[in-house]
């Protein structure tokens, strides 16, 4: 029997700092995972942390400072090593998603996902009939992802705001939901959405608004989280575990317990 | 077949020799090794999942990045099951099947269950269909002088083996079956006004949640011996504590005391239905004992019925 709990050691081959307290590692693994699923973080002596992985094929995560697993973990870069198991949880459902125009809206570190699952449109463009990203960052320091954004805007459309602007920021003001109000929903689009709780229940209500089927909005839930295996019980909501059955879910299955 | 009471004792004295054994001595299951030390007239106030599911267990040792696990696997017996520990160790199972600690554990386990013939105060194993198991390897059945013991499994003969020339024909197989005859009540219905009542009175002991034979849930922490050495482990925990659904930046998901009571009363009756297919409560009225709030979770099943054999 495979012990789940074995933690594997794993080289950091690449480390990107994106936003202040926010840092994206490239590991030295491969992996076979699907976007939207994540993996235990181990720094032995510290703890254990669930991070979503944020690329496609390739094994990254990308993680904010939060605590003292996360903090530990701030200190370590290129060449150092990290404690992994996973993949854990189930992808973001690839085949109801495909032919369809993704919309794909985010908040804060909950664009971590969501970037995977670019990188793998990227790589399946024909597969769909395009995309949107909303994102949406505390203030402008805090847009993650800035040097791909140009890439990105290359063959998806790509919309900025933040909470709170600086000086030399020209863009939108305001919470992401906001951005989706003046956008106009192509027909045949489904959404996927990461962020904290208020922002996917402002978005999801605007999108129900546009017309769009609650069973075609997919949203990420974080909760507190020890094994990643249905185990130790405190990621549940009613019969689900967000870790097994999650972190995905169906708007409609999920939406009277956020 | 029928086993002299002093048989019996004799047989136990030999086995507890040699394998780790197991049974009640009043309050909990402890290790014993004469069959004086053993109380088979009461229901211990702790069950005895803490044999097979630790309250403090390594998942491994470190040394900088290297991990050492062990895993342990010892001959033993667990013995005076009730029939509510049999169907708490049946539900175990199911959960823990692909947990290599706890099944490492359990294939060098034989139960021994010990048949109730009435219900102790607060047992409710009626409504949740435990008032028979037959989740044993051997079962007892107590008799006027003795034991109706039925050996049913490969594991438990050779167990009994030294003993099979001290057993009898006969035994009081009527009594099994009238027993197995008790069906549960169907369709049980959660009543929510009673777990609301619940809420002003609990102060989130989790007295209830460790007696559980059926409760699972865990922590998993690092703990350092030196700068670079240590261990990884996992420990009891409960949904009755705020601290369980706590994320990073402070919020708390299960922060009303009322939406940890209905966590752990849907846990156990409903959640389970339809996660194994089955209640994980057995009835066992454990977690009524031991609460100095009188929180009876059968209340909520609220349909008392009378049991007798
Ligand atoms: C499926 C999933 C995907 C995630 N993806 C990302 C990601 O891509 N990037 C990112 O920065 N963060 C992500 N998180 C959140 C991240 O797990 C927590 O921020 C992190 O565990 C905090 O741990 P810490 O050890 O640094 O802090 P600690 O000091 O351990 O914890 C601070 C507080 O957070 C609680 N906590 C512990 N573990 C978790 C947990 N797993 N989730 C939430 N709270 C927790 C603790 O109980 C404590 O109250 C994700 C969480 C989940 C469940
Ligand atoms: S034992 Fe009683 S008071 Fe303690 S947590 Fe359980 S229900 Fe609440
Ligand atoms: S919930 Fe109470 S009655 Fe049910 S199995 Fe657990 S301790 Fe026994
Ligand atoms: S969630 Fe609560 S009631 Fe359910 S197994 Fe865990 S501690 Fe027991
Ligand atoms: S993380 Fe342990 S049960 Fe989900």
């Amino acid at each position: 029997m495979k012990n789940p709990y074995a933690v594997e050691t794993v080289r950091i081959k690449k480390c990107v700092n994106e936003a202040p307290d926010v840092r994206t590692l490239l590991l030295d693994k491969k992996m076979d995972f699907n976007p939207g699923q994540f993996v235990m973080v181990s720094l032995l002596g510290f703890g254990e942390s669930a991070i979503s992985i944020s690329s496609y094929p390739d094994l990254q995560i990308t993680f904010r400072r939060a605590g003292n697993v996360t903090n530990a973990l701030f200190e370590k870069c290129t060449g150092d090593e990290i404690g992994l198991r996973g993949p854990f949880g189930k992808p973001y459902p690839l085949n109801e998603i495909a032919g369809k125009h993704i919309l794909l809206a985010s908040g804060g570190c909950g664009i971590a996902p969501i970037r995977s699952l670019l990188k793998y449109y990227l790589l399946n463009e024909n597969s769909f009939s395009g995309a949107s990203l909303f994102f949406g960052a505390r203030n402008p320091s805090m847009i993650l992802y800035k040097n791909e954004l140009k890439e990105w805007r290359k063959s998806f459309e790509v919309h900025l705001t933040v909470d709170q602007a600086n000086s030399e920021w020209e863009g939108n003001v305001g919470v992401v939901s906001l951005l989706l109000e003046e956008f106009k929903l192509p027909a045949n689009a489904a959404a996927v959405v990461c962020g904290p709780s208020i922002m996917i229940k402002s978005v999801a209500e605007t999108l129900g608004k546009k017309g769009m089927p609650e069973s075609d909005m997919i949203v990420s839930l974080e909760r507190n989280m020890r094994c990643g295996l249905g185990k130790c019980g405190r990621c549940n909501i009613a019969e689900k575990f967000v870790c097994l059955d999650g972190p995905n879910f169906r708007w409609s299955d999920i939406k009277w317990r956020v | 077949m029928f086993i002299k009471k002093s048989a019996l004792a004799a047989f136990v004295n030999s086995a507890a020799r040699k394998i780790d054994f197991y049974a009640p001595t009043g309050n909990a299951f402890e290790k014993v090794k004469f069959f004086d030390e053993i109380n088979l007239s009461d229901k211990t106030l702790f069950s005895a999942k803490k044999i097979l599911f630790p309250p403090e267990e390594e998942l491994f040792s470190f040394k900088n990045n290297e991990t050492r696990t062990k895993t342990v696997s010892k001959n033993t017996v667990i013995f005076g099951l009730r029939p509510c520990d049999l169907s708490a160790f049946e539900y175990l199972d199911a959960f823990f099947k692909d947990d290599p600690y706890y099944t490492k554990r359990r294939e060098k386990t034989i139960l021994v269950g010990l048949q109730c013939v009435s219900r102790f105060k607060n047992c409710f194993c009626h409504l949740t269909d435990s008032f028979y198991s037959d989740y044993y390897d051997a079962l007892l059945v107590e008799e006027a002088g003795g034991f109706f013991i039925d050996v049913k499994t490969d594991a438990a003969r050779k167990l009994f083996k030294p003993a099979k020339r001290l057993m009898e024909r006969g035994g009081g197989k009527e009594l099994l079956s009238r027993i197995k005859n008790k069906l549960a009540e169907k369709d049980l219905e959660i009543n929510d006004a009673v777990i609301d009542s619940f809420a002003k009175d609990c102060f989130s002991c989790c007295a209830c949640t460790s007696v559980c034979p059926t409760c699972t849930c865990f922590d998993i922490l690092d703990k350092l011996d030196e700068l670079n050495r240590g261990k990884r482990v996992r420990v009891w925990d409960s949904c009755q504590l705020q601290n369980f659904t706590r994320v990073a930046g402070g919020f708390i998901f299960r922060k009303e005391r009322l939406d940890r009571i209905n966590q752990r009363i849907y846990c156990k009756f409903d959640y389970s239905k339809k996660r194994f297919g089955r209640m994980s409560c057995v009835g066992c009225g454990r977690c009524i004992d031991v609460c100095n709030k009188s929180i009876n979770i059968f209340e909520v099943l609220g349909n008392e019925k009378p049991l007798r054999c």
